[in-house]
């Protein structure tokens, strides 16, 4: 079975095609993020316009990539949300209405299952069940995947996402929109601890995060060491290596407390933090004391990405699930509210 | 895929191959939507039959839409790869709506292989406008935020095609400095709104006809086979189908705020 995956929840529009028998058989992928970089943010009818320029081009693309004559798949799977509504729209009406013309099943996607599912898409695959933490600019949470769609949440953020603090905090410093990349680079000149940021809600039961107190201290060490508001290179450096020896130990603890509840000895972690070198490492020392084992997806699939769509849109679909006519797209969307899927 | 329409895709320079003579359009099957305000409008010409949906539906276009195309076609007995040519209401109006119709359009025209025809929702208003009888015709559509799409049209010898003057604007109505003249007629819901206008137009009376207040996916299809027709005008390859907004400023510093 062959499927089109479409991706448009926020600022990348994604596109690829991924076969049961043949694996991923072409995948592109348009970042917007230059364009939203000279407001600071993702601006949702800026990323909206933008989509509906990229898709079709795309969507001809990918079936040209993979060598196939156009509209020669069984399926097509577009993201439903969570994310942008406005963005949403654009790749569901699409997707839906294509899969319409060529009379084939569609099935919308949940955008986090189809991140939780991208290591799926790699030659040693993780097996269920296990613990995935899913940590990115918009959503940090610990999930218990005990089989093929059948989600629990463990723990959620309270505030602010990971890859939102990162982001801030990188602002804090003056760096340039999305920080986040080029803050964890900062990091990686500094010393570790110079400088010692709690770690927000470890001695609290449960499995919950909050990031918003980690951004204050940060927030209060940069004005203490500003100098006409100028932050010295290697301060900043060394306060970048605190913030994210902070985060990356929250969030080692709180997968280290999920594992030992679900008693699961599999750790899959996806989103676009899971790209982030220092995390991986942590989090492969705390598997190691726990004979648990981790897993990723390559970088590219860190990010959003049209090629997770098509795979958790055909896990779906093989199944026998798919979607009506009606398109509809949510900006919110529990995981735990996914129907199972009968493998 | 295989479709008995007109093939249509662009070479590999891009380029787009001639499209058919005139008497080609009597006998082509042509669907046409317009979702950019409140109406959920949808048209199906196939064998010189028409099948019409056209009904208020605010805020449930994206999920009216393809099941109500699909009746139609159902109705028209034909398939969607039988369609030689997609219209759409390209704006200006509702963000969203444009881009879920040029959405459905291109989506459905890249399964068919056929290409998309983008028209104007002002440019249609005129033309039901001028299917009346109207020669000189002011279009106005309600832009919110206290502003009016608008664009003026002028009909001239036997065709139907309203001819635009100057170009289609987003505006405050108290910015239009032009005086109609007696005989023209207003028509869109823009008129219905009460936003400030200017004297010339503040101390005439303008009555707007309320059956011409927003774009009929039936018109805008008899439309655009005039445009092709007459005017020579050409449909597009669907990737380049893309909706015009005339408001290209989406971010504000100075919003509002609630309870402000």
């Amino acid at each position: 079975m062959r499927v089109l995956g479409i991706e448009s929840s926020c600022d990348e529009t994604g596109v690829a095609i991924y076969d049961s028998e043949q694996g991923l058989m072409a995948h592109q992928l348009y970042s917007q993020v230059k364009m939203h970089a000279e407001f600071g943010g993702v601006v949702p009818e800026l990323a909206s316009r933008d989509h509906i320029r990229k898709l079709a081009p795309m969507i001809r693309g990918v079936f040209t990539d993979a060598g196939l004559e156009f509209g020669d798949v069984d399926g097509i799977a577009y993201t439903a949300g969570p994310g942008l509504v406005g963005a949403l729209m654009v790749g569901a009406s699409m997707g839906r209405s294509l899969a319409m013309g060529w009379g084939v099943p569609a099935i919308a996607v949940h955008h986090m299952e189809g991140h939780l599912l991208a290591p799926m898409l790699e030659e040693q695959p993780p097996e269920y069940p296990f613990v995935a933490l899913l940590v990115s600019g918009g959503h940090t949470m610990l999930v218990d995947v005990s089989a093929p769609g059948c989600y629990r949440i463990l723990g959620e953020t309270l505030d602010d996402a990971a890859g939102e603090a990162f982001d801030k905090t990188a602002k804090m410093m003056g760096l340039p929109y999305p920080g986040g990349p080029l803050l964890s680079q900062k990091a990686d000149q500094g010393v570790k601890g110079v400088f010692e940021f709690p770690r927000p809600m470890i001695d609290r039961p449960g499995m919950d995060f909050s990031f918003s107190g980690l951004k204050t201290a940060v927030r209060l060490a940069i004005a203490r060491h500003a100098v006409d508001e100028v932050v010295e290179e290697q301060i900043q450096a060394d306060i970048a290596c605190g913030f994210q020896q902070a985060v990356i130990e929250t969030l080692a603890i709180k997968c280290r407390r999920a594992l030992r509840e679900t008693g699961h000895k599999t750790l899959v972690i996806a989103g676009g933090v899971s790209a982030n070198k220092s995390l991986r490492t942590a989090l492969h020392a705390m598997c190691k004391k726990e004979r648990a084992r981790v897993f990723y997806a390559r970088p590219e699939f860190c990010t959003d990405n049209g090629a997770m769509i098509a795979y958790a849109g055909w896990l779906r679909l093989k199944a026998g699930q798919q979607s009506s006519l009606k398109v509809e797209v949510k900006a919110r969307w529990p995981l735990d509210e996914l129907e199972p899927i009968n493998v | 895929m295989a479709h008995t329409g007109l093939s249509y895709e662009p070479d590999l320079c891009g380029r787009l191959p001639a499209f058919p003579t005139p008497a080609r359009y009597l006998v082509m099957n042509i669907l046409s939507i317009d979702t950019t305000a409140d109406l959920c409008s949808i048209a199906l010409d196939a064998g010189g039959n028409s099948f019409v949906f056209h009904e208020s539906r605010p805020r449930e276009h994206a999920k009216i839409l393809l099941p109500e195309i699909t009746r139609l076609f159902h109705e028209a007995g034909i398939k969607i790869q039988d369609l030689d040519l997609v219209v759409f209401g390209r704006g200006p109006g509702s963000f969203t709506g444009v881009r879920i119709a040029a959405s459905v359009a291109q989506g459905i025209a890249l399964a068919a292989g056929c290409p998309v025809f983008p028209v104007s929702t002002l440019q249609s208003v005129a033309f039901s406008a001028a299917k009346n009888g109207a020669r000189s015709i002011w279009v106005a559509l309600d832009a919110r935020m206290s502003e009016w799409y608008f664009a003026r049209y002028n009909i001239s010898g036997s065709s139907l095609v309203p001819e635009l003057i100057d170009q289609e604007q987003v505006l405050p109505p108290a910015q239009i400095s032009q005086t109609p003249e007696s005989e023209t007629t207003f028509c869109g819901n823009g008129w219905a709104t009460d936003y400030p206008l200017p004297e010339q137009l503040a101390e005439r009376t303008i009555s707007a006809d309320p059956l011409l207040g927003l774009p009929h996916a039936l018109h805008s299809l008899e439309l655009v086979k005039i445009l092709m027709s007459e005017k020579g005008e050409q449909a597009v390859a669907p990737e380049q189908a893309i909706p015009v907004y005339l408001r290209d400023k989406v971010t504000w510093d100075n919003k509002p705020k609630v309870g402000s």
